[in-house]
């Protein structure tokens, strides 16, 4: 697990560390990619007994994925059981070309996507409970008016600045939201977005660039000079 | 107001850039077009700086989810798999 979380936050903390470090970082990539590579080949030799180490290993990493995409725990719990029941069925086919992780997060984008398409053709309700849904003309759906007053507190962020965050990234368009969460909250590097979307990584640049401007629009007010 | 423009037109070509460079994902030439620009630039510096507000308030949200270990119990029953071996699963 600890192999896996520092390969996904490797982008953002490899700047400014030195050789040495980086060098380390990528034996430890390098290690848990030869561990899940182990751990695939026993599954396609039938060895059961490897897939709930695979689920260990990553259930975290997805759950929180599909949480940021959804903005919803229970939806996010059975997004991530639906991730890993398409990895067991769909494991045959993996090939090793690249790796597994990027190929565990191509299924987890692919179902977030799935179930945030299958909820807008969904009639719109009503929810008193929850903050933000997909759409920013969602029925029922309060105005946001930023509270020009709210400071955020330097020492930990607050809950309401979460709330705020989660608020905006709920507004962005599918494309960029999963672009915004990929980067800012994944802390994936533009080749491995480009990799895990199939897509160049011309387009993440794009996309990133307009997932920022419109975060910008939508957080302004909370990150004034 | 001429200058302005032109100083936003060139602003403009640098946009996408920014972020890029914000990501450090710029390289070479364009990396180093972009801290001559920034050098210059008082208006993208600000982005600059606005946007690296937003990625650190972004990455803080990233806190481990504590998620229950029923997901495997869960997917087990679904997938009718056997219960685990002593020297079986869940060491990563």
């Amino acid at each position: 697990m600890q192999a896996a979380h520092s390969e996904r936050t490797q982008g953002k903390r490899d700047v400014g560390a030195g050789a040495g470090e980086r060098e380390k970082k990528n034996d430890a990539k390098e290690a848990s990619r030869q561990k899940d590579r182990e751990l695939i080949t026993s599954m396609k030799d039938g060895d059961q007994s490897a897939f709930p180490q695979l689920v260990s290993k990553y259930q975290r990493q997805v759950y929180n994925h599909c949480q940021r995409m959804v903005n919803d725990e229970e939806e996010s719990y059975d997004l991530t059981q639906e991730v890993f029941l398409r990895v067991f069925r769909n494991i045959k086919n993996y090939q090793h070309n690249y790796s597994f992780y990027t190929w565990l997060y191509r299924i987890t984008v692919n179902c977030c996507i799935d179930y945030l398409r299958k909820k807008k053709r969904k009639p719109a309700t009503v929810s008193l409970s929850q903050g933000y849904r997909n759409d920013r003309n969602e029925p029922g759906r309060d105005q946001d008016y930023p509270d020009t007053k709210f400071v955020p507190d330097k020492t930990a962020l607050n809950r309401e600045l979460n709330q705020v965050l989660n608020d905006a990234i709920g507004k962005l368009s599918e494309k960029l939201r999963v672009i915004i969460v990929l980067k800012e909250i994944e802390g994936f590097s533009y080749d491995e977005i480009a990799e895990i979307l199939v897509c160049s990584r011309g387009t993440v640049k794009s996309r990133l660039f307009r997932a920022r401007e419109r975060l910008k629009e939508l957080l302004g007010p909370y990150f004034t000079d | 107001m001429d200058k302005q423009k032109n100083a936003d037109d060139i602003c403009g070509k640098f946009a996408v850039d920014l972020s890029a460079y914000h990501d450090n994902e710029l390289e070479g030439k364009e990396r180093d077009a972009m801290k001559r620009h920034l050098d210059g630039c008082g208006s993208c510096r600000r982005d600059l700086e606005k946007m690296t507000k937003i990625s650190s308030a972004m990455n803080s949200l990233n806190q481990p989810a504590d998620l229950e270990l029923r997901l495997l119990e869960d997917l087990k029953k679904t997938l009718k798999l056997p219960e685990e071996q002593e020297n079986g699963g869940r060491k990563c």
